[in-house]
């Protein structure tokens, strides 16, 4: 809980399970931690993980494209020509 | 937001100019030997086809290469070969096989990741077909090479397309980059930071 004058900030969980052995998914744990990260993050830092926060929440906002296969390549019959020794280069004086 | 220098400039449609250091090229046809029919008799090649492709070469190679051509140099200054990196779209880029986190395309679209070159897209005036194209990628483990005949004849073929160059000092940007990552030292270990 963070608080500032008048104002205050909580984040609260709410569990809907009343068992004692709770099964949370990755992404819940996850988003827990980044909560309590933040928490902990002192004044003077809370300006770069905004900025940093706010690139993420635009870079994932953006849905994924769906990315077309390109066609398998099919390959073709070539004919082999006669080898050949690689001609020696000459070096002109520039 | 305008630019005090343009990034790109249309190329020369023809074969009638030298290929340009930082050109881009669409439709460029690279022919693969099928690894199984080495040794065969009748052989058998896969044409691979670059979307786009840049050129890497260096800017005089270049031009020495096409006088030496023309007859008008020395044959001496022939090149064998293009020097040429694979471009793919920026958003293939970014959501292609692997992906990419959020910070890894922050450092990538600014030009900061060694590894990977950010184009911004072309506009159609500043493309020779006129029709200009999207935000662009480079990664520079992805270079290749075609015959430097091979490659004019393509274009004269109408088959590959020459579309632009980037401009000075963006090309030297570029360029700069992919020698200095052909060019990095791998270290055991990063420098311990305590």
């Amino acid at each position: 809980m963070e608080e500032a004058g008048a104002a205050n900030f909580r984040v609260s969980i709410h569990f809907s399970e009343t068992t004692s052995e709770l099964e949370l998914p990755a992404a819940m744990r996850s988003r827990i931690l980044c909560h309590l990260l933040v928490s902990q993050i002192p004044d003077r830092g809370l300006g770069e993980a905004l900025e940093s926060l706010f690139e993420m929440w635009r870079f994932y906002r953006e849905p994924v494209p769906r990315m077309i296969e390109p066609p398998r390549p099919q390959s073709l019959p070539a004919k082999l020509g006669a080898t050949y020794d690689r001609p020696p280069f000459h070096i002109a004086e520039d | 937001m305008a630019r005090p220098t343009p990034i790109y400039q249309a190329s020369p449609p023809s074969v009638q100019h030298a290929l340009r250091q930082g050109e881009i090229l669409t439709n460029l046809i690279q022919i693969h030997l099928d690894l199984q029919t080495i040794g065969l008799p009748e052989p058998r090649v896969t044409p691979r086809r670059h979307e786009y492709a840049l050129v890497l070469s260096q800017d005089c190679d270049l031009d020495l290469d096409f006088n030496a051509r023309a007859g008008t140099i020395s044959a001496d200054k022939l090149i064998p070969c293009v020097l040429f990196c694979e471009v793919i779209t920026a958003q293939e880029l970014r959501f292609g096989p692997g992906g990419m986190n959020s910070t890894i395309w922050g450092n990538v679209r600014a030009n900061k990741h060694e590894r990977y070159q950010f184009l911004q897209k072309v506009e159609p005036t500043e493309d020779c077909s006129g029709k200009g194209f999207p935000e662009l990628g480079i990664d520079f483990k992805r270079y290749f090479t075609i015959q430097a005949d091979e490659v004019y004849r393509r274009i004269e073929l109408g088959e590959a397309q020459r579309r632009c160059v980037l401009s000075s000092p963006y090309l030297e940007h570029l360029c700069c980059r992919f020698a200095n990552y052909l060019s990095r030292v791998a270290l055991p270990l990063d420098h311990l930071s305590e």
